[in-house]
């Protein structure tokens, strides 16, 4: 070892020791031939003696210089300078290698990361691969138990093996006097933590002791949450805060690694399942109902109730898991099978079992929905990564070639073939590990862009580890060698004399191959530019277009008065204070409610029977919403006919309804629908309403959806209707007002929590997202297609003009203008770009009559959108056939034909 | 030079060094050679450059020490000196000599160990 480091130390110093060995064997050599002089030699006798004595010096100074470093590396040293200085006399074709590697590699790992998110990562617990979850046999899919089988297995497996939690919800919370937000909210039981083997980052966790009926109302919190609501994790701990009305002690908070247990959700408030009934939690359950006695709102003590799921973590020294899982079901099983009477669900129950699935990486929704997606980007990152290799391989083998009078005259000298085989591996290696980094770090910066494009509004922990970076370097590797390979080939067989004289003995078979690959590439890419093109001139047209609401200047909220505890009979007050509330801020204009608004996720729908003997449709089911009077106004919806609802439409008045013009156009025709009735019961009632008015068409379910028929009542007029969408036109800049308009109702209603506080214009604009993002992704992917088969032109038709080189100066030998040649060759590019997008004109026609595409594509592309992407790849064509071109222009007749 | 002879010469030369610098304290690589051709009685004629690269590998092992002086002829020369490692290595090379030589000799038909003259 120290001999190996001395001798590492050594040949960082090499030129030193060879310095002052020189002088040693140089004072050596001086005092043999003193002491040959003093035995009577002439001067040049004694130096020759002196010579015979030392023996050979050559081979001494080789001799030390191999003890001084490691002679395989030091060649390796040199082949990687030489092959550095190599790539610096080309740099043109070295950057166009690398840039073509980076996108490649920068598409894989971007994709690896998204995969790896979604896929492959573990909890942040001790030992993920001890985790198990609990699969429901019918469903064949981790399902929920009762918090009864939960406790018996828990009292069965001793040492804390089982974390149970329930489906993640949403509560009011409240911290002092501010106003109340809503917090993403998860029970669980009081082993949960321990079991995953998480400590605190402060204060503590949950523990066995919180999970009793009566014990002290307590919370863990995430660290984000903590931070964002606190400043810091420490201030959190130890405060009171208020959960849907309850007061509830944060004793600590949770290690910044860890979200949640399910992927893609970020729980923030953690509580014992025994608090479920004092904070009011209903989250997702399976509730069965028998008519033998009512459930207990308790979900603790119920056992009809299914509402959380499990892990167990599984020890090789505890072998009777399944067994103790059965046992704790059968009781919540006869429980169920009580109060089921349809015979069919009990024998499903009776033959219902738990298995044990691995689950070391928790649960995930996006797994199921992300698993298309994956596969689907797995193999575009497989074709571009093989795209990638074939371009570069191609350009490779072009540089080679170019060289191979050098390479003739190194083989010459008698430098193995290896060697120069190892150049080329070099080179490759070279130009792959400066692509694969510049790729690393584009995904790094193109991941999360690209993880809220493929999961919107999931939050994944999507970052490039260690294990992207060594798979990083295991791809680059592969191109290396993948890329080196056509070249070596094509070394092995380089006969020295035959190449310095011109030869370079590879056939024409590789161009057909490489003509075939561009064409194929130029295909890919016109459909993907169509396509691209298409979704943006369609997304265009429906930003251009009229959504039938004015969204300038109207700012949008949704607010739930019940889960903040407001009685029904107290909404009409509260409306009337948060108007007068919001009409205090100076530039607020007006402001009115309904019941689901405006592309705010939600809609409301029942049956309606139009008592009009003459109407098209008599019976149908029709979406509808409940307004204040005024809505229309501050929407911007126009009232075609009749009128707007105004405070006399009120509850023991003649019932109204204003519908719009789809609805009028599908019940009546080409008839005027004001005074006519529809009402939700068969037979004409005096709660039918008269419609009084026609406002004009709109979108409230999406930007691209049809535009339903609809009709409005006042809210006044509907039974146990609470309003949970407000709208507020204002005038001025948007933020200001924004910031205002909060604080004041902050103030006004601190209990009353106003989420998602959009423009309209926002709203339709998240409504488009997903299109956004399907046309951007197409627009990367068919940007990286064109330049992958403008690469692949450069390559292709530089080999031929390499193989043609001859035949090129001879023609100019004889008269031929270079600029002729240049012309020739760019034409010749131009040819397969027009292949090439003939070809993919034929696949944009194709694409929509195969079904599964046409359901898969948002758009279909149009004869514009195929001709710009046409035009593009013939424009990309041209100009990478410049690059071969110039090649061709600049041959010098007299260099080559003196070489034959 | 045949190989085995130089496979020989290749193993006892850092033990001929080792000896020379215990017996003779610091000396230049000149030195060294001189000795070991007149102790031997000019029996182990040595390319004297051979020695260069074998002090090189010791100091890498540690087991010498060198340090720029002068000669007596009022030369810049570099002058070797044994380590406490060379020392301990020193006693380790000797037995083992010792025990090879002595075994070849009674295979030759000698009898009794060889005697170290170095």
């Amino acid at each position: 070892m120290r001999a190996l480091l001395a001798r590492l130390r050594d040949s960082c110093r090499r030129r030193k020791i060879d310095r002052s060995f020189d002088d040693e064997m140089m004072f050596h050599l001086q005092e043999l031939e003193d002491k040959h002089r003093a035995a009577g030699l002439s001067a040049s006798e004694a130096r020759t003696a002196a010579q015979r004595d030392f023996g050979n010096l050559v081979q001494v100074r080789e001799n030390l210089r191999e003890s001084a470093g490691f002679p395989l590396w030091d060649e390796l040293v040199n082949d990687f300078r030489f092959a550095l200085r190599g790539i610096a006399r080309r740099r043109w074709l070295a950057v166009s290698v690398i840039l073509i590697l980076t996108l490649g590699l920068a598409a894989a790992a971007t994709i690896y990361g998204l995969v790896d998110a979604v896929f492959l990562r573990p909890l942040p617990v001790a030992h993920p691969e001890e985790l198990f979850a609990a699969v429901n046999s019918d469903a064949d899919r981790p399902d929920r138990l009762s918090r009864g089988t939960v406790r018996r297995l828990e009292e069965s497996l001793p040492g804390h093996l089982v974390a149970a939690y329930s489906g993640g919800s949403r509560g009011a919370v409240q911290i002092g006097s501010s106003a109340a937000a809503w917090a993403g909210l998860r029970l669980v039981n009081g082993n949960f933590f321990t079991m995953l083997g998480i400590d605190a980052r402060v204060g503590r966790l949950l523990t066995g002791a919180d999970d009793v009926t009566g014990a002290p109302l307590v919370a863990v919190a995430s660290d984000p949450w903590a931070r964002k609501m606190f400043g810091t994790a420490e201030v959190a701990v130890g405060r009171e805060i208020s959960i849907n009305q309850t007061p509830v002690t944060i004793v600590g908070v949770l290690p910044p690694s860890f979200h949640d247990i399910v992927v893609g959700q970020a729980t923030e408030v953690w509580l014992p399942t025994a608090a479920q009934p004092r904070l009011h939690v209903y989250g997702n359950s399976s509730e069965s109902v028998g008519d033998d006695r009512p459930n207990d709102p308790d979900w603790n003590r119920e056992e009809r109730i299914s509402w959380l799921q499990i892990l167990i973590r599984i020890r090789p020294e505890v072998t009777s898991v399944p067994a103790a899982l059965e046992r704790a079901w059968a009781v919540e099983r006869d429980d169920l099978i009580k109060a089921n009477d349809d015979t069919e669900e009990q024998t499903r129950l009776k033959h219902r079992s738990w298995l044990l699935a691995p689950s070391p990486g928790g649960r995930s929704r996006l797994r199921g929905t992300f698993r298309s997606t994956g596969w689907l980007l797995g193999t575009v990152a497989g074709i571009m990564l093989a795209l990638v290799c074939t371009n570069v391989s191609g350009l490779l083998l072009v540089r080679s070639m170019s060289r191979h009078r050098e390479i003739g005259v190194r083989l010459a000298l008698g430098a193995g073939s290896v060697r120069v085989m190892r150049l080329g591996f070099i080179e490759a290696l070279i130009l792959s590990i400066v692509g694969g980094a510049a790729g690393w770090l584009l995904a790094t910066w193109l991941l999360p862009a690209a993880a809220h494009l493929l999961l919107p509004g999931d939050t994944v922990a999507v970052t490039l580890g260690v294990r992207s970076v060594v798979l990083m370097l295991a791809v680059a590797l592969g191109c290396a060698v993948f890329s080196a390979l056509a070249p070596a080939l094509w070394v092995s067989r380089v006969e020295p004399l035959r190449a310095l004289s011109g030869s370079r003995g590879l056939g024409r078979a590789p161009i057909r191959l490489g003509r075939i690959l561009v064409v194929t590439q130029f295909a890919i890419a016109v459909a993907l530019v169509a396509l691209a093109t298409a979704l943006g001139a369609e997304l265009q047209k429906v930003l251009a277009a009229d959504p039938g609401f004015d969204p300038e200047h109207v700012v949008t909220a949704i607010f739930d008065p019940s889960s903040a505890g407001y009685e029904t009979k107290a909404i009409p007050a509260l409306l009337d204070r948060l108007e007068q509330t919001v009409t205090s801020v100076p530039q607020v204009q007006s402001v009115s409610f309904s019941l689901t608004g405006i592309l705010a996720g939600s809609q409301w729908s029942s049956g309606v029977f139009v008592r009009d003997p003459q109407a098209v449709v008599h019976r149908s089911v029709v979406q509808h919403d409940a307004v204040l009077p005024g809505y229309f106004g501050v929407i911007g919806t126009p009232i075609l006919l009749g009128r707007e609802f105004t405070k006399d439409d009120r509850a023991g008045s003649m019932p109204v309804a204003i519908v719009n013009a789809a609805f009028a156009r599908e019940y009546f025709g080409n008839r005027s629908p004001i005074g006519q009735s529809f009402g939700d019961d068969p037979k004409p009632s005096k709660d039918d309403r008269v419609i009084v008015g026609v406002v004009a068409d709109s979108h409230p379910n999406g930007v691209r959806a049809p535009v339903p028929a609809l009709y409005f009542a006042p809210v006044a007029q509907s039974n146990d209707v609470i309003p949970q969408f407000i709208a507020v036109r204002f005038h001025g800049p948007t933020e200001a007002m924004l910031g205002e308009l909060r604080n004041v109702l902050a103030r006004a209603e601190p209990g009353l929590v106003f989420t998602s506080w959009k423009t309209l214009q926002e709203r339709m604009s998240d409504d488009l997202r997903g299109d956004r993002a399907t046309s951007r992704l197409a627009a990367i992917f068919g940007a990286c297609a064109i330049f992958l088969a403008g690469a692949g032109v450069a390559g292709s038709m530089g080999y031929l003009v390499i193989l043609r080189q001859r035949e090129l100066a001879l023609r100019i030998a004889i008269g031929a203008e270079p600029a002729g040649l240049f012309r020739g060759v760019v034409a010749d590019s131009i040819r397969l770009g027009i292949a090439g997008s003939l070809i993919g004109l034929v696949v944009i026609a194709v694409m929509p009559r195969i079904p599964a595409v046409k359901d898969a594509l948002a758009v279909q592309p149009g004869l514009l959108s195929a001709l710009v992407a046409a035009v593009t790849a013939l424009v990309v064509a041209a100009i990478a056939g410049t690059i071969p071109g110039r090649r061709a222009a600049r041959i010098d007749p007299i260099q080559i034909l003196k070489a034959e | 030079m045949s190989d085995s002879r130089a496979d020989v010469l290749q193993g006892t030369l850092d033990l001929l060094i080792l000896k020379t610098l215990e017996v003779m304290g610091a000396q230049h690589g000149f030195g060294i050679a001189r000795r070991i051709e007149q102790v031997s009685a000019d029996v182990l004629a040595l390319n004297q450059g051979t020695l260069y690269p074998a002090l090189l590998r010791l100091e890498q092992q540690g087991l010498i020490d060198s340090e720029w002086g002068t000669s007596t002829n009022n030369r810049r020369a570099r002058f070797y000196s044994l380590t406490r490692r060379g020392r301990a290595r020193l006693t380790e090379e000797i037995e083992r000599w010792q025990r090879v030589s002595g075994a070849v000799n009674s295979i030759i038909g000698d009898v009794g160990p060889a005697d170290a003259r170095v």
